[in-house]
C-alpha cells in the first residue's frame, strides 16, 4: 500500500494535535485534508488568488506574533509561535489539495520563465508543498516538551515512511532497512546523550550564570561584582510590582541571605531548605505577627522555579499557587511548580524576624580583610557603644566619608577590593557598602549577615503601585540587634538617584508597553483580551505603515510651546519643617547627606524618650504626606498638624523652663 | 571590509552551488530541518526538537557515510551543435561510457559552465554607488543575472549498460548571447537513502556560440522596396554589372580585357568593348546603435535581438542588406544575393559589444559612403536625441526612405507619453519614413504592430 505525502501530512497533523493539545484544530484540518478522497469537486485558482493566499498566511502569522508578543515577553514565545505554524500554513495546503492549477501556479510564482520553458523542467514532478508541510508539522509537534519517547518513535516512523516513498531505484530494500535501523539507533542514543550533556552543562554553568544574571539568585552562593566589573549597569526592565495599603518606601525585599564571606564571595553555610506548611491557601512561614503589614508582589516565574522576594519578618504568604515551597534558616524562600505570571500577598512585621538565631559563622571575618576592618573600627571608636548606637555610627560614617559609584576604581593590586574600598577609594556600589557593614558589625561583635534583593522605591502613577526595575537590585546587611534581625542599609541614600540617571529617554513608552503586557498576562479574562487587542494592534500598525508610505513629503512642522507645568510640591506645607527649624535653632542640625530617619535616630540620645517617640510618629506622617503618591487622609493631616504643634509647644515650654 | 564582504558573498554562492550538487532535494530539506531543529532544540528541557535534531543528524551522517561506499567510473563525450539561441532550449548529445562491470541506474547528469560570479571590481562599483542598500542589492542581483549564461537543470540519465556506451540527450537553456563555455560534466549518484550524492566530475571544456534572441516579425515591406528596381536580373551573382548587352564602344583604359568584343575589333581595327547595362539592386542598410556608456544594458540586448530578427526575416534573395554598427571599430557587413550568410551575420551580432568610448557621430562616415547605393534604411536606436535625429534627417534629405525603431525604457515612455504626439518623432513621419517606439518588456508586441 502506497501512502501519499498528503496522507503523511494528516498523520503528522494528528501527532501535532496530540503533542500540543490543539486537537480542536487538528481534527478539522485532518478531515479537510483527507476529504479529498470523497469530495470530487476541484476549483480553479488564479495567480492573484494564490498571492492572496500567501498574504492570508502572512496575516495569520503576524496576528499570532503580535498576540504572543503582547502576552509572552520571553524566549518561550518562539516555542508558542512554532506550535501554531501548521495553522498559519494550512490555507496553502487546502488550496494544494482542492485546486487543480495550484502546482502550476506555484511553479510560475517561484520559477523563472526560462526554467518553465525548459523541457527537462516540464518533465519534473509538479511542485507540491506537502513535504514542507510535513516537516513543519513535525517541528511544531516537537515544540512542547511532553517527555517520554512516544514523540521520537512516532515521528521517526513517519519520516521513515516518507523516505521509503522517495528511495532511489538503485537502493536495495535490505540495505535500506539496515541503514534505517542504524539511523534509528544512533538517533535514539544521540538524543539521550544530548539531554544528559545539557543536564551536566547546566549543573556546571548555573552557578556561573546566576552570578551574571540580575534576576536569578543562587540561594547558596553570591559573587558580588566587587573589583571584577568595570562599569556596573543594570537594565530598566521591570522585574516585579508591589502593591500595598500603606507602604513606607523604601522597602527592602530580600531574595537571599548569606553568612560567610571569603574569596570575594558570600556563601550560605549549612543552608538547609525545609518544606513550608500550607494552611488552606496560606503558606505559613512563621508565627503570625501582631499588627502585620501587608503587600502584594506580582512577578514572573521562569522555568517553573524561582526565589520569592520577601520583606524581613514575613509570616504568611497568600494566594500563591505553587506546588512546593521551601525555606532555609536564613529566610530564603524558593518555590517550584508554576510558570509565568504569579502574584502573592505577604503579611510581615519587620520587628519579628523569622530567621534563625546567630551562630559563630555570623561573626567570622576573613583573614585578608581583618586589617582593613580593624583600622576602620579604630576610626569609628566603638568602645562602650551599644548595638543600635553603633549601627547609627556606621551609617553616619559611610554617609559622611563615602560616595556611591557604579564605576570600578583601580586599587592597589596588593589590597583586596574591600580594603581598597574602605581605606583608599571610599566609593563603590551597594555590594561594597553591604559587605563592609556586615564585616564591621562582626568586628564590633554584632552578628551580621549579607542580604541581596531589591529596594522598592519607585511609584508608578500609571499602575498605581510600586514598580521595581532590574537596576533597583540592592544589597544590605542583616544585623542581630535587640534580640532580632534588622535590615541595615548603609548605602548612601542618593544611590537610587544615581541609578535612575541611567533611565532611557523613552522609558515611559516601554513602561506603558510593560504595563499592557502585565495586564494581559496576569491571567483570567485578561489573557483572552489579547485576542481582541492583537487584531486591533495589527490593524493599527497596518494603517500606520500605509500612512507613512503615502505621506512622502512631510508638511510644515508647527511647534507649539509646551505648557509650563508647575513642579509638584505636595506636602511642602508640612508642619514638620517647623520642627526642623526648631531643631536647627537648638543646634541639632541635619547633615546634608543624612536622611530624616537617620537624623532622627542620631537625635535619639539627645531627646527625651517621649519627645523622640512623638517625633517618630510625626516623621512617619510627614513622610507619607510629603512623598506618598496616594497622599494621606484628612484626619491624618489634622493629626500631623496637631502633633507637630503639641511637640513644638512642649519643646518651647521645656526650653523656657530650662532658661528660667 | 569590502573585500571581506565580497569573499563572504562568493563563499555563500559556491556553498549554495556545492550543496545543491551534493544533496538531493530531500537531502536539502533534511539539512534545512536539521538547522531549524538545532536552533529550537538547544534547550532540551523546553522542547523535544532535540530529538528531531539527533534523528536528522544521524540520518544525514549515515547517508554521507553510505555514499562513500559507492564506486563507479565512466567517460563522456559531448557532441554540441554549432549554435544555440537565447531563450530556446538547446539539446545536444552526450555519449557516456560505463566502465564498471554492472549497469548503473538512477544517475543524474549535471553540467557546469565557466565561472560566472561577478568580479571584485564589479562589486566595488556597486558598493560605491551613492544609493541605499536595497538599490545596491537589486543592482547586484541584476549583475548576477547578467553573468549567468545558461541554466542547466539536473538531468535523469537512462540505465547505463555495463562496459558499454550509452547516448543521452542533454538540454540547457541559454540565457545570454556570446560564447558559452562548458567546463565540467558531473554524474551524481544518490546514496541508498536518497539524501546525498556521490559525484564524479569530468573536466570536459567545450564552447558554443549562442546567437541573440530572435523575435517573430510580420511580413515587412521595407522602405524603398522593389519599386526602385530597374531591370535587374534576379539570379545575378554580383552587384553593379549584369550580362545584359547594351551597346559597343571604343576601349578606354581600365576596361577589363574580358569585355573586348573581338569580332568588332577585327572589323574596325581598333579595340571595341561590349557595354552592358548597369543594374540598380535594392540595397538596404540596417544601422544598429551601440553607443551607450554602460558595459551591459537590457536596451542594447533588445536592440541586437531586433537586429537579429530583421536580419533573419528580411528576404535577401532579391536584395542586399548592409548591417552597420560600431563596436571596437566601425563595421559594415553585407548579406544577400549570394554574398555572405545570415548565420554569419548572427554570429557577428552575438559578439557585438557596446561602444563606450566613441560618440554617435563615428557611425556617420560609414553610412555616408553608402548613401548613393542605398534604397532604404532601418535604424535601431537605443535613445532618441539630436545626433540620431540629424542622421535620420540626412537620410531623408538624400531621399532614402527610413524606418526608425527606437527602443526605450519605461521612464522614457512616460516622457514621450506626456508630450504626445512627440514633435521630434512626428516631424519624421511621412509617406516614405516611419518611426516606431518599442517599449522595453513589450518588444514582441511592438514588432507585431509594424
Amino acid at each position: 500500500m502506497k501512502i501519499t505525502v498528503a496522507s503523511l501530512c494528516s498523520l503528522a497533523l494528528g501527532l501535532w494535535g496530540i503533542q500540543t493539545g490543539l486537537w480542536f484544530l487538528a481534527i478539522p484540518m485532518i478531515l479537510l485534508l483527507e476529504g479529498r478522497h470523497f469530495i470530487q469537486r476541484r476549483w480553479d485558482l488564479s495567480l492573484n488568488d494564490l498571492k492572496g493566499l500567501f498574504k492570508l498566511c502572512g496575516a495569520i502569522f503576524l496576528l499570532l506574533l503580535t498576540f504572543l508578543f503582547i502576552t509572552q515577553r520571553s524566549f518561550s514565545l518562539i516555542y508558542s509561535l512554532l506550535q501554531w505554524l501548521p495553522v498559519c500554513v494550512f490555507p496553502l495546503i487546502a488550496a494544494q489539495t482542492y485546486c487543480t492549477s495550484f502546482p502550476l501556479l506555484l511553479r510560475l510564482l517561484f520559477s523563472d520563465s526560462h526554467s518553465l520553458r525548459s523541457q527537462s523542467a516540464r518533465k519534473q514532478n509538479p511542485l507540491t508543498l506537502y513535504s514542507a508541510y510535513f516537516a513543519i508539522c513535525l517541528l511544531s509537534a516537537s515544540a512542547p516538551n511532553t517527555g517520554g519517547f512516544t514523540f521520537y518513535v512516532v515521528s521517526e516512523v513517519l519520516v521513515v515512511i516518507l523516505l521509503w516513498q522517495i528511495r532511489p531505484q538503485r537502493s536495495a530494500p535490505a540495505i535500506w532497512a539496515c541503514l534505517i535501523l542504524l539511523v534509528s539507533g544512533l538517533g535514539f542514543l544521540g538524543h539521550l546523550q544530548l539531554h544528559q550533556l545539557q543536564a551536566k552543562l547546566e549543573q556546571q554553568a548555573v552557578p556561573w550564570l546566576s552570578g551574571l544574571s540580575g534576576d536569578s539568585v543562587d540561594p547558596y552562593q553570591n559573587n558580588p561584582r566587587m573589583g571584577s566589573v568595570e562599569d556596573l549597569k543594570q537594565s530598566n526592565e521591570i522585574v516585579f510590582r508591589v502593591a500595598g495599603d500603606r507602604l513606607s518606601a523604601p522597602l527592602l525585599l530580600r531574595e537571599a541571605t548569606y553568612n560567610k564571606y571569603g574569596s570575594a564571595s558570600w556563601i550560605a553555610v549549612k543552608s538547609k531548605f525545609a518544606a513550608v506548611r500550607l494552611d488552606g491557601t496560606t503558606w505559613k512561614l512563621g508565627t503570625t505577627a501582631a499588627n502585620p503589614s501587608s503587600i502584594t508582589v506580582s512577578t514572573h516565574l521562569h522555568g517553573r522555579k524561582g526565589i520569592l522576594k520577601l520583606p524581613n519578618g514575613t509570616s504568611e504568604i497568600d494566594q500563591l499557587s505553587v506546588d512546593q515551597m521551601q525555606k532555609n534558616q536564613y529566610g530564603t524562600v524558593k518555590v517550584e511548580g508554576s510558570q509565568g505570571a504569579i502574584a502573592y500577598r505577604i503579611r510581615f512585621n519587620p520587628e519579628q524576624s523569622g530567621d534563625s538565631l546567630p551562630t559563630e559563622d555570623d561573626l567570622q571575618i576573613p583573614q585578608e580583610e581583618i586589617p582593613a576592618i580593624q583600622e576602620t573600627l579604630k576610626i569609628l571608636k566603638i568602645q562602650g557603644k551599644p548595638g543600635p548606637a553603633f549601627l547609627n555610627e556606621v551609617s553616619a560614617y559611610f554617609e559622611k566619608n563615602f560616595r556611591y559609584s557604579l564605576k570600578r576604581s583601580h586599587p592597589n593590586p596588593s589590597s583586596t577590593p574591600l580594603s581598597a574600598f574602605l581605606l583608599e577609594n571610599r566609593s563603590g556600589h551597594c555590594e561594597y557598602f553591604a559587605t563592609a557593614t556586615t564585616l564591621l558589625l562582626r568586628g564590633a561583635g554584632i552578628p551580621a549577615r549579607y542580604a541581596v534583593g531589591y529596594s522598592v522605591s519607585e511609584f508608578s502613577p500609571l499602575e498605581k503601585q510600586y514598580i521595581v526595575r532590574s537596576r533597583h537590585a540592592h544589597a544590605w546587611t542583616m544585623a542581630y540587634v535587640n534580640g532580632t534581625w534588622q535590615s541595615v542599609d548603609t548605602t548612601p541614600p542618593d544611590w537610587t538617584a544615581q541609578e535612575d540617571a541611567g533611565a532611557l529617554p523613552l522609558q515611559a513608552i516601554s513602561d506603558l508597553w510593560a504595563f499592557l503586557s502585565f495586564k494581559l498576562s496576569s491571567g483570567g479574562a485578561g489573557g483572552y483580551a489579547g485576542w481582541a487587542i492583537a487584531p486591533i494592534a495589527f490593524f493599527w500598525l497596518w494603517k500606520w505603515s500605509r500612512k507613512v508610505r503615502i505621506r512622502r513629503s512631510p508638511g510644515p512642522v508647527i511647534i507649539t510651546p509646551e505648557p509650563i507645568i508647575p513642579p509638584l510640591q505636595a506636602g511642602i506645607d508640612s508642619e514638620f519643617y517647623l520642627i526642623e527649624q526648631r531643631l536647627n535653632e537648638l543646634e541639632l542640625q541635619r547633615i546634608p547627606s543624612e536622611s530624616l530617619r537617620q537624623w532622627l535616630m542620631r537625635l535619639k540620645v539627645q531627646l527625651p524618650e517621649a519627645d523622640f517617640e512623638a517625633l517618630r510618629t510625626i516623621l512617619e506622617l510627614h513622610h507619607r504626606y510629603r512623598f506618598d503618591p496616594q497622599g494621606i487622609e484628612t484626619t491624618e493631616r489634622e493629626r500631623l498638624k496637631s502633633l507637630s504643634q503639641a511637640w513644638l509647644n512642649t519643646c518651647r515650654q521645656r526650653n523656657e523652663s530650662a532658661e528660667s | 571590509m569590502e573585500r571581506s564582504f565580497y569573499r563572504l558573498l562568493r563563499f555563500t554562492y559556491y556553498l549554495r552551488q556545492c550543496l545543491t550538487r551534493r544533496f538531493t532535494p530531500m537531502g536539502l530539506g533534511v539539512l534545512v530541518c536539521l538547522g531549524i531543529s538545532a536552533i529550537i532544540g538547544m534547550d532540551t528541557n523546553q522542547s523535544l526538537s532535540y530529538q528531531v535534531f539527533t534523528f536528522l543528524l544521524a540520518l544525514l551522517s549515515v547517508a554521507i557515510a553510505a555514499s562513500l561506499f559507492i564506486r563507479y567510473r565512466f567517460s563522456a563525450t559531448r557532441i554540441l551543435p554549432r549554435f544555440g539561441t537565447v531563450g530556446m532550449p538547446l539539446q545536444y548529445r552526450i555519449v557516456l561510457h560505463n566502465k564498471t562491470q554492472k549497469p548503473q541506474q538512477g544517475l543524474k547528469l549535471l553540467e557546469s559552465f565557466a565561472d560566472s560570479f561577478p568580479s571584485l571590481k564589479d562589486f566595488r562599483g556597486i558598493a560605491t554607488l551613492p544609493k541605499n542598500w536595497s538599490v545596491r542589492r537589486q543592482e547586484w542581483l541584476r549583475i548576477m543575472a547578467q553573468r549567468r549564461r545558461a541554466i542547466a537543470p539536473a538531468m535523469d540519465l537512462p540505465i547505463l549498460s555495463a562496459q558499454d556506451s550509452t547516448e543521452a540527450i542533454g538540454e540547457i537553456m541559454p540565457l545570454r548571447r556570446g560564447l558559452l563555455q562548458f567546463k565540467t560534466l558531473t554524474i551524481a549518484c544518490p546514496d541508498p537513502l536518497g539524501l546525498f550524492n556521490t559525484c564524479v566530475t569530468l573536466s570536459l571544456p567545450q564552447s558554443l556560440l549562442i546567437l541573440p534572441k530572435r523575435y517573430q516579425l510580420p511580413p515587412i515591406q521595407l522602405p524603398g522596396g522593389r519599386r526602385h528596381q530597374s531591370g535587374g536580373v534576379a539570379l545575378a551573382s554580383s552587384v553593379g554589372d549584369s550580362e545584359e548587352f547594351r551597346a559597343l564602344r571604343e576601349y578606354r583604359p581600365g576596361d577589363p580585357p574580358r569585355k573586348i568584343h573581338w569580332k568588332s575589333w577585327a572589323k574596325v581595327g581598333k579595340p571595341i568593348v561590349k557595354e552592358e547595362q548597369d543594374e540598380y539592386f535594392v540595397r538596404h542598410a540596417l544601422i544598429l546603435d551601440t553607443f551607450q556608456p554602460e558595459p551591459h544594458s537590457e536596451i542594447l540586448e533588445e536592440a541586437i535581438s531586433v537586429a537579429a530578427s530583421l536580419a533573419c526575416e528580411v528576404q535577401t534573395q532579391e536584395s542586399l542588406l548592409d548591417m552597420m554598427f560600431v563596436g571596437l571599430e566601425a563595421h559594415c557587413f553585407t548579406v544577400g544575393r549570394g554574398l555572405g550568410q545570415t548565420e554569419r551575420m548572427l554570429e557577428l551580432l552575438a559578439s557585438v559589444v557596446p561602444c563606450q568610448d566613441k560618440s554617435f557621430d563615428s557611425i556617420i562616415p560609414v553610412v555616408q559612403t553608402r548613401f548613393s547605393l542605398l534604397s532604404g534604411c532601418i535604424c535601431i536606436f537605443l535613445t532618441w536625441d539630436d545626433d540620431r535625429k540629424a542622421l535620420v534627417q540626412k537620410l531623408q534629405s538624400m531621399g532614402i526612405p527610413t524606418m526608425v525603431l527606437a527602443i526605450i525604457d519605461e521612464l522614457s515612455v512616460r516622457s514621450y507619453r506626456n508630450s504626445t504626439p512627440h514633435p521630434a518623432l512626428e516631424c519624421l513621419k511621412n509617406d516614405r519614413s516611419s518611426v516606431h517606439i518599442l517599449k522595453l518588456g513589450q518588444i514582441q508586441q511592438g514588432l507585431l504592430k509594424l
